[in-house]
C-alpha cells in the first residue's frame, strides 16, 4: 500500500491508476451533465416562484386596499426584473396577470372596480422598477380601488 | 522490453486478450451510460413539469387555453412527482434504435380527469423535452418532441400514473 502512482524511474503510471482514473472519469461525464440539467431547472424554477409570488402579492395588496375601507391605501414597489427577464403586470376588475418572458401566472381577486387617476379605465398596466400607491376611493354609494404611480 | 526495444510475447498476448474483453466491455458502459443521461434528463424534465403545474405558470398559449375551457388550472396546487420508471420496448426497425418508453408517477390535489390530463400532458412534454435537449436531437423530432431521440434510444412516454 501507499505506493506512487508512479513506481519506476520511467515514471511509467500504473495500470491501476489508469483504470481507476478512466472509471472516474465516465462517471464525472454523467454527474457534471446531470448537474448542469438541474442547475438549469432550479433557474427556470425560481423564475417561475418569482413571477407567481409578484402576482399573488399584487392581488393581495389590492384585496387589502379594498377590504380596508375609504383612504386605506397599500404602497408596492415593483422589482427591476424577473431573474433577469422583463415582466409587466396587467390589473383587471378580477384579477391580475402577470406576463414574463412568454410565460403568464394569473391570481384571482374578487370582482371590484379598479382604475388609475388618469382616466376611468378598467384595465391598470404596473411596470418594472416602479412604486405605486394603491388606494381604495368613495364613488358614490361604492368604493372603487385606485391604482396611481408615485416614482 | 529488451535493448532491441522487442516486447515479449506474454504481453502482447495479454494485451490482445485484454482488448478483446475492453471493446464489448466499453459498449456496454456507453449505452448504460446513455439510457442513465436519459433518465437524469427524464427526472429533471418531470420536475420542471411538475413546477410549472404546481405554480400555475404556463406558456401565453396554454394559458389562452386554460382561460377559457380549465379555469381550475389556472390556481397554484400540489404536484409531486413519486417516481419515474422505464420499459425496455426492444429495437426498432422504424428508427433503428431500441424503444424506451417511460412512465411518470404523480400525486396531485387536482381530482378532475380531464384536469389530471392536462398536468400529466405538459410533465410528459416537459420528460420529452429535456431528453431531445439533453442529447442535442431536437431538430430530428416533432414541436411536441414525440418521440425522443438519443444515439441508440428512442423514448416515447407513457399517460401520467397518479397515486
Amino acid at each position: 500500500m501507499d505506493l506512487p502512482i508512479t513506481v519506476d524511474e520511467l515514471a511509467t503510471v500504473n495500470i491501476d491508476f489508469v483504470i481507476s482514473l478512466f472509471l472516474l472519469m465516465v462517471i464525472l461525464t454523467s454527474v457534471l451533465s446531470l448537474a448542469e440539467g438541474r442547475l438549469d431547472a432550479v433557474k427556470k424554477a425560481e423564475e417561475m416562484l418569482e413571477a407567481r409570488s409578484l402576482s399573488e402579492k399584487v392581488a393581495s395588496a389590492i384585496e387589502e386596499t379594498y377590504l380596508g375601507g375609504e383612504g386605506h391605501e397599500v404602497e408596492i414597489k415593483m422589482p427591476l426584473d424577473i431573474k433577469g427577464s422583463y415582466y409587466q403586470v396587467n390589473v383587471n376588475q378580477s384579477a391580475v396577470l402577470l406576463e414574463v418572458g412568454g410565460w403568464n401566472a394569473y391570481s384571482y381577486s374578487f370582482q371590484k372596480k379598479i382604475t388609475n387617476y388618469n382616466s376611468n379605465q378598467s384595465k391598470v398596466t404596473l411596470f418594472p422598477n416602479r412604486t405605486y400607491i394603491i388606494r381604495n376611493v368613495k364613488e358614490g354609494y361604492s368604493n372603487k380601488v385606485v391604482i396611481f404611480l408615485i416614482g | 522490453m529488451d535493448v532491441k526495444g522487442q516486447l515479449p510475447i506474454e504481453f502482447l498476448m495479454i494485451l490482445g486478450a485484454s482488448i478483446l474483453f475492453l471493446i464489448p466491455f466499453v459498449m456496454c458502459i456507453t449505452n448504460a451510460n446513455e439510457l442513465n443521461q436519459a433518465m437524469g434528463a427524464a427526472r429533471i424534465g418531470a420536475l420542471q413539469g411538475a413546477i410549472s403545474d404546481s405554480l400555475a405558470v404556463y406558456p401565453k398559449e396554454t394559458f389562452k387555453n386554460y382561460s377559457i375551457e380549465k379555469t381550475r388550472l389556472l390556481h397554484s396546487s400540489s404536484v409531486k412527482i413519486t417516481g419515474v420508471s422505464y420499459l425496455n420496448l426492444g429495437f426498432q426497425q422504424d428508427y433503428q434504435k431500441t424503444k424506451i418508453q417511460l412512465r411518470i408517477h404523480a400525486s396531485s390535489s387536482v381530482i378532475g380527469k380531464t384536469e389530471r390530463n392536462c398536468l400529466g400532458d405538459r410533465i410528459n412534454y416537459n420528460v420529452r423535452k429535456k431528453i431531445a435537449e439533453s442529447f442535442k436531437t431536437e431538430n430530428l423530432t416533432n414541436a411536441l418532441y414525440n418521440p425522443a431521440f438519443s444515439n441508440k434510444y428512442v423514448f416515447t412516454t407513457a399517460d401520467v400514473q397518479w397515486d
